[in-house]
């Protein structure tokens, strides 16, 4: 099992190379120059020209990401154009407030995801079952901007039972930093008044990522459900007594959860693109809205560093989704 | 012969909607089977006996009806009770079950002691009618009761395996371990759903003769539902043959297997190389149950067929408990 983890860690490190590769070159091939960037509006062509030349910009592309690996792998990840300060700095202020925001989009789509799935896979065919695949349906071909505008509309204009943005209103002083998390950190701090202020604030950008990412799960679980349901085993189980929701719960279960939990694991990566225009609606100061700044004002070196933190924390989801298989599965675990 | 049946089967017919209308997968059903003895159905496949055995387990298929008849246990008539009382009572209980594959049949993700504990537990013990609670204790008594099950179907190392998982024991011991399963809650009867097609024949060999060991030793009766001769022959003690959902011939087994006298029997017995010599099949196949031939099912197959096959179904005949066969030509009245 640990040498498993460990081994699947190592197999980061040339993933990771690899997307740094192509990002890379997609960047220095691409549109835009960083200098002309840095330089400004009313630059002059040799002052652009000079700060090209202390950026490196003029060496050929092999020494230029060498230098960047060099220093990356030092955890020196350059300065940004447009903030002007250390882009590590940078993704470390923002970093946790996205992962939060992922985080709970991911709780909902498996939370809600399974057990709507479950449910419409055992009562198949009922009415349940039908609206749920609707709804998923709907949830699928939802666009999040809009989705997410409705949802301030209803429960932030209309009822004004939800808080329009951010993290916490206003004034209230954020909890001490200890997983990154508002909602945990306040918890564990016992501040349950900022708890409950930052639980709030979530609910609405955390339930419009996770809304595709949900009806996802809801299916594959659904269909999952209904060939377990239908398998030897369950028809052994009844045969020799089991009640019908003993057969449900857990062994129909557990058998079921496989492929929902792997579809989790994908769509960490689909959860973080759409947290870039979720948090942009919902003002989360969070990496989506500094990757877009950086993209639009060609700030390489931090769209480099975010892309290669988000490729990072989905390489660990996804061993933590195989980890979950092998508690789920003991024949996957023996194989770990 | 004058001992009370323990399972009494008396013109059981059911049917299935499809969507090209019903289908009656059972027509007619009739047989007993007495206390401690190894009784078989035999047939091919889709002749109704897998449905035979679910039925009496009270699980009929999906979409199904009872037409007529009833299925009664120790003088209690299965259809009348609730489906609560069906679960509880019946099935692990006082009927043990024993599926057809070993290798589908136990859930992959738990361990095998995690699931023949919900057999008992779920088996109704007169202590804990409603099943619940189901206490520390009560699991302590169950697990030596598996223990003491698994030693005798030859488990080796009985109290660790019931912390395996299903995957780490070949076909032939899951095979014992589902027997154990059936035998676990102490019933009074078995039903087999051809326990040992799934197996090589070695293995097929030592499960049947275990079954019939244990058999003896627990005294408990057993449906043993089959398509082969050949394993009848070495396990059965009664039998009783069945074509597209009816019953065409019941009997001893010796005395089937010697003297077969419906011609489906004669066929049937004629497909084991070992017993003709040769492989023969029989020609056409399994009439559809949606829309049956009139008359006797079997006459569009059957070489002897006259012109009153086709016209009346023939009648099981012969005396009750004894040699009964369902056939114009070879039956008793002719």
């Amino acid at each position: 099992m640990i040498l498993f983890v460990i081994r699947r860690l190592i197999l980061i490190v040339p993933t990771l190379l690899g997307l740094l590769v192509l990002t890379f070159m997609m960047l220095r091939m691409g549109a835009g120059d960083p200098a002309a960037a840095i330089a400004g509006d009313n630059a002059t062509p040799e002052q652009i020209a000079r700060i090209r030349e202390d950026l490196g910009l003029n060496d050929p592309l092999v020494i230029q990401f060498w230098d960047y690996l060099s220093h990356a792998a030092r955890g020196d990840f350059g300065v940004s154009a447009y903030t002007n300060r250390a882009v590590g700095a940078d993704i470390a202020l923002r970093l946790p407030a996205t992962l939060e925001l992922t985080f709970f989009a991911l709780l909902i789509a498996a939370v809600f995801g399974i057990a709507f799935g479950t449910l419409a896979g055992v009562w198949r065919n009922s009415v349940f079952d039908h609206v749920t695949r609707v709804v998923s349906v709907a949830g699928l071909a939802t666009a999040s901007f809009w989705f997410a505008i409705m949802l301030q509309l209803i429960f932030s204009m209309d009822l004004q039972v939800l808080p329009l943005r951010g993290r916490l209103p206003t004034g209230m002083p954020p909890p001490p930093f200890i997983t990154g998390s508002y909602v945990i950190d306040a918890l564990f701090t016992g501040r349950f008044e900022t708890a409950w202020e930052a639980l709030r604030h979530i609910i609405l950008p955390a339930f419009t990522i996770s809304l595709g990412g949900l009806a996802t799960v809801a299916r594959f679980t659904r269909s999952s459900v209904i060939s377990s349901m239908q398998s030897e085993f369950a028809s052994y189980e009844r045969a020799v007594g089991y009640p019908e929701r003993r057969v449900v719960l857990p062994y129909v279960l557990r058998n079921s959860l496989v492929t929902p939990v792997t579809q989790i694991g994908l769509l960490f990566g689909a959860f973080v693109s759409s947290a870039v225009a979720v948090e942009a609606i919902f003002d989360w100061p969070g990496l989506g809205s500094y990757l877009v700044n950086a993209i639009f004002t060609s700030d390489f070196q931090a769209v480099l560093a975010v892309t290669l933190v988000i490729g990072l924390v989905y390489g660990i989801v996804n061993i933590v989704v195989d980890l979950v298989h092998g508690l789920l599965d003991p024949r996957v675990a023996e194989r770990m | 012969m004058s001992e009370a049946p323990l399972l009494e089967v008396r013109d059981l017919s059911l049917s299935v909607k499809t969507d090209a209308g019903p289908a009656r997968i059972l027509d007619h059903v009739d047989f007993d089977i007495r206390p401690g003895e190894i009784f078989g159905i035999v047939g091919e496949s889709g002749c109704g006996k897998s449905t035979l055995a679910k039925t009496v387990l009270g699980l009929p298929p999906r979409n199904s009806v009872i037409d007529s008849g009833r299925v009664m246990f120790r003088g209690e008539n299965l259809f009348e009770l609730s489906r609560r009382q069906t679960a509880r009572r019946l099935r692990g209980g006082t009927m043990g079950f024993i599926p057809q594959d070993p290798f589908q049949s136990f859930n992959p993700t738990f361990t095998i002691g995690k699931q023949m504990l919900e057999i008992l537990r779920w088996s109704g013990l007169p202590e804990d009618p409603e099943g619940r609670p189901f206490g520390r204790a009560d699991r302590k008594r169950h697990r030596d009761r598996l223990i003491e099950v698994l030693s005798a179907v030859q488990i080796p190392d009985p109290a660790e395996a019931l912390d395996r998982y299903p995957h780490q024991f070949s076909g032939g011991q899951r095979q014992r371990i589902l027997i154990a399963g059936a035998l676990a809650a102490r019933p009074g009867l078995i039903l087999a759903d051809e326990p040992t097609t799934a197996l090589d024949v070695t293995t097929q060999m030592q499960i049947l003769k275990l079954l019939r060991d244990l058999a003896a030793e627990y005294d408990v009766a057993m449906m043993f539902v089959t398509h082969d001769f050949g394993v009848v022959a070495q396990i059965c003690d009664r039998v009783s043959v069945m074509y597209a959902g009816q019953t065409v011939e019941t009997g001893t087994a010796a005395d089937i297997i010697d003297n077969p006298r419906h011609p489906y029997t004669e066929k049937l017995i004629g497909c084991h190389p070992e017993r003709s010599g040769n492989l023969v099949g029989i020609p056409g196949k399994v009439s559809s149950p949606i829309d049956p031939p009139m008359g006797c099912r079997f006459h569009p197959r059957c070489a002897l067929a006259e012109r009153r096959c086709s016209e009346v179904r023939p009648p099981l005949e012969g005396p009750a408990g004894g040699r009964r066969i369902a056939c114009h030509v070879r039956g008793a009245a002719s």
